[in-house]
């Protein structure tokens, strides 16, 4: 490599050393000038031991000046090294202390600087890459392509960018391991003494973190999933148990309190009334237990479909709240399956509890349409409505468990809301046997 | 004296409405506790009426009901249901049943129930009847225009009128998406794609004056 001592040197090296001689020579050739004056004066005027005296003072006196002189000089150029010396060392040091893989590369692409965290990164002591292309420090299929990157960002005379903005970056160790790297590069000095800097960081712990968290993500949704799915079927399972076996074994109670009622000889009558007040009670008991069981999951859902649940549970909140609900479905093919019955029911049923609780609405309009393989629910009410900064809104609103129920099944859950204006709740499906 | 089959897979009720039944008005001539049961009964036995639980095990109440009327379409079927929604006494008398009744008001009315299905009437409650009434009587006139809901039967008379559906949106003080949505699934009912069709329609059954006296 022709060239890498002189790379190495990349910091500009200075003040001449060679200024301290040139001065010598001058005060040197003036003190041998004063003494062959000197000599002159003392051949001419021979006699006169004074003019040779002071010939003799002159040149000693001009000598020693200028070897004053010269070491003045020393001393200046020393401190100068020093300091550049320090200031290289301090530039070095600092560059060296940097958490961050700092590389210098060329016009040519060939490394001129390679610091410790370099080092460390890339598993390369710095001796072994310095005047080697970039090139080894990608891995094959990005080399070409990295080595135009950075070309055309010498074009566009940036001083500097962050590279990679899409994707993260991959970086290649000396031990052929790839790495995701994060980098910005910058730029400085003009045509062949262009210099490259690239300043990048490791960041497989990051990238490793970021997958295992969505991970965690997708791990927690399929787990609020298989939760909402076994919640159900434990719903469906009570609400038919407290339905067929419970209250079915409460009329039968009541036949048999009939059946006795009427065998019973006329002159009865405290009995009677018992029996009566027995009949009552279990009346009530008979219909909480509906109560609770269509709560829990509504029967019909299972026995008659989706189209007819809905109708009695718009009944049902017109009912218990007085609140003028129209229903739209817009085809008798929605009668789906589950899970995704389930799902759309669930949110109905969810919206309108929200509407009851919050909106403070007199009207709530719900449409239901299908088409090309999704299903589309809209709820809207013209009640308070809310702000949408407050995401706490969002979980007081119920709204969480609705995208949730959404997201299982793929679907997408878009709100418009505002003070005052009512709410919009859309919900897409997709139908996943496409029941068309 | 009326000849009865009783349904049901709970020994509690059927205890309950034997007892209920005691009397030399009524023969109980044979019990089911399933779907299978009853089909075996339905061949085998020869009586006038069947109680009928909707929620047995083996076959579901309505594909049940159907089942014992396309095989025997003389024999009457009195659904007895712990379900008290109306939605599943339509579909059951839509489905071939001459009455519904809840298990409850069984110790009221089952013996009333039993006469009048048995003397070729229909026993429902009022509700029962209204729902009905809205739901599946128009069909047996056999328009289609019959089988629309209130609502979705008004979208009509204001569509035909020329009103477009923001229009009637505004008029009715609901939304275009559910107007067009109710238009949607009338012009499902109808069997039709377009407006064109439905005004032909209207021309042709006269419904167009009273869309201009309703409009």
């Amino acid at each position: 490599m022709p060239n890498s001592e002189q790379h190495k040197s990349f910091i500009p090296s200075g003040i001449s050393s060679k200024r301290p001689w040139i001065t010598f020579g001058v005060i040197l050739s003036l003190a041998i000038v004063a003494a062959a004056a000197a000599a002159i004066a003392a051949l001419m005027e021979w006699h006169r031991p004074t003019m040779l005296i002071s010939a003799a003072i002159l040149s000693v006196a001009t000598l020693a000046a200028s070897a004053g002189l010269l070491y003045f000089q020393f001393t200046v150029q020393r401190n100068a090294d020093r300091t550049l010396h320090d200031v290289k060392t301090r530039i070095r040091d600092i560059v060296d202390s940097a958490m961050d893989a700092i590389i210098t590369i060329d016009h040519q692409q060939r490394i001129v600087m390679f610091n410790n965290a370099a080092e460390n990164v890339f598993r390369w002591p710095s001796h072994a890459v310095i005047g080697k292309p970039l090139d080894i420090l990608l891995p094959k299929r990005f080399s070409t392509l990295h080595g135009q990157h950075v070309q055309q960002f010498g074009k566009t005379g940036v001083t500097s960018r962050r590279m990679g903005v899409a994707a993260v970056l991959t970086g290649l160790r000396a031990n052929g391991e790839e790495f995701p790297v994060e980098a910005s590069i910058s730029q400085f000095g003009e045509g062949e003494r262009k210099l490259y800097t690239v300043i990048l960081r490791d960041v497989t712990l990051r990238v490793q973190a970021e997958t295992e968290l969505r991970q965690s993500k997708q791990e927690l949704h399929e787990l609020a999933a298989a939760a909402n799915q076994l919640r159900e079927h434990e719903q469906r399972r009570i609400a038919r148990e407290l339905h067929d076996e419970l209250a079915q074994a409460l009329t039968g109670l009541k036949m048999d309190i009939g059946w006795i009622k009427n065998k019973l000889p006329e002159a009865t009558p405290p009995i009677i009334d018992k029996l009566k007040s027995m009949e009552h009670l279990l009346d009530n008991t008979v219909a909480a237990t509906r109560r609770i069981s269509s709560a829990l999951r509504p029967m019909m859902l299972d026995d008659l479909g989706l189209v007819p649940a809905i109708e009695w549970l718009v009944q049902n909140f017109i009912q218990h709240t007085g609140i003028r609900c129209e229903l739209a479905i817009a085809s008798a093919k929605l009668d789906l399956q589950d899970p995704e019955a389930t799902t759309v029911y669930r949110i109905l049923q969810e919206s309108l509890t929200n509407i009851a609780k919050h909106a403070k609405a007199s009207s709530v309009e719900i449409t239901l349409a299908h088409s090309q393989g999704e299903i589309a629910i809209g709820v809207r009410d013209n009640g308070v409505g809310f702000l949408f900064e407050s995401p706490r809104k969002l979980s007081s609103y119920g709204l969480i468990g609705l995208r949730e129920r959404a997201y299982i099944l793929g679907g997408k859950v878009q709100i418009e809301s505002a003070p005052g204006k009512g709410t919009y709740i859309e919900v897409r499906l997709p139908l996943a046997g496409g029941s068309e | 004296m009326i000849r009865v089959v009783i349904a049901d897979d709970h020994p509690i009720v059927r205890a309950g409405l034997k007892q209920l039944l005691a009397g030399p008005d009524f023969s109980i001539v044979g019990e089911a506790c399933d779907g299978q049961e009853v089909m075996q009964r339905v061949r085998e036995l020869h009586f006038d009426v069947l109680l009928l639980d909707m929620s047995m095990p083996k076959k579901s109440g309505m594909e049940l009901i159907k089942q014992v009327k396309s095989e025997k379409p003389k024999l009457r079927v009195l659904v007895l249901s712990m379900h008290e929604e109306q939605q599943y006494a339509v579909r059951a008398i839509k489905a071939g049943a001459s009455g519904y009744l809840t298990k409850e008001s069984a110790s009221d009315l089952l013996i009333q129930a039993i006469r009048k299905v048995a003397a070729g009437g229909a026993f429902i409650s009022p509700a029962v009847a209204e729902q009905l009434a809205l739901a599946v009587m128009p069909e047996a006139g056999g328009l289609p225009h019959k089988t629309l809901s209130d609502r979705e039967y008004q979208v009509l008379q204001l569509l035909v009128a020329g009103k477009s559906v923001t229009d009637i949106a505004q008029q009715l003080n609901l939304s275009v998406k559910t107007i067009s949505t109710h238009k949607a699934r009338l012009l499902e009912k109808m069997g039709m794609t377009s407006t064109t069709e439905l005004v032909r329609y209207a021309i042709t059954h006269r419904l167009v004056d009273d869309a201009n006296t309703g409009a």
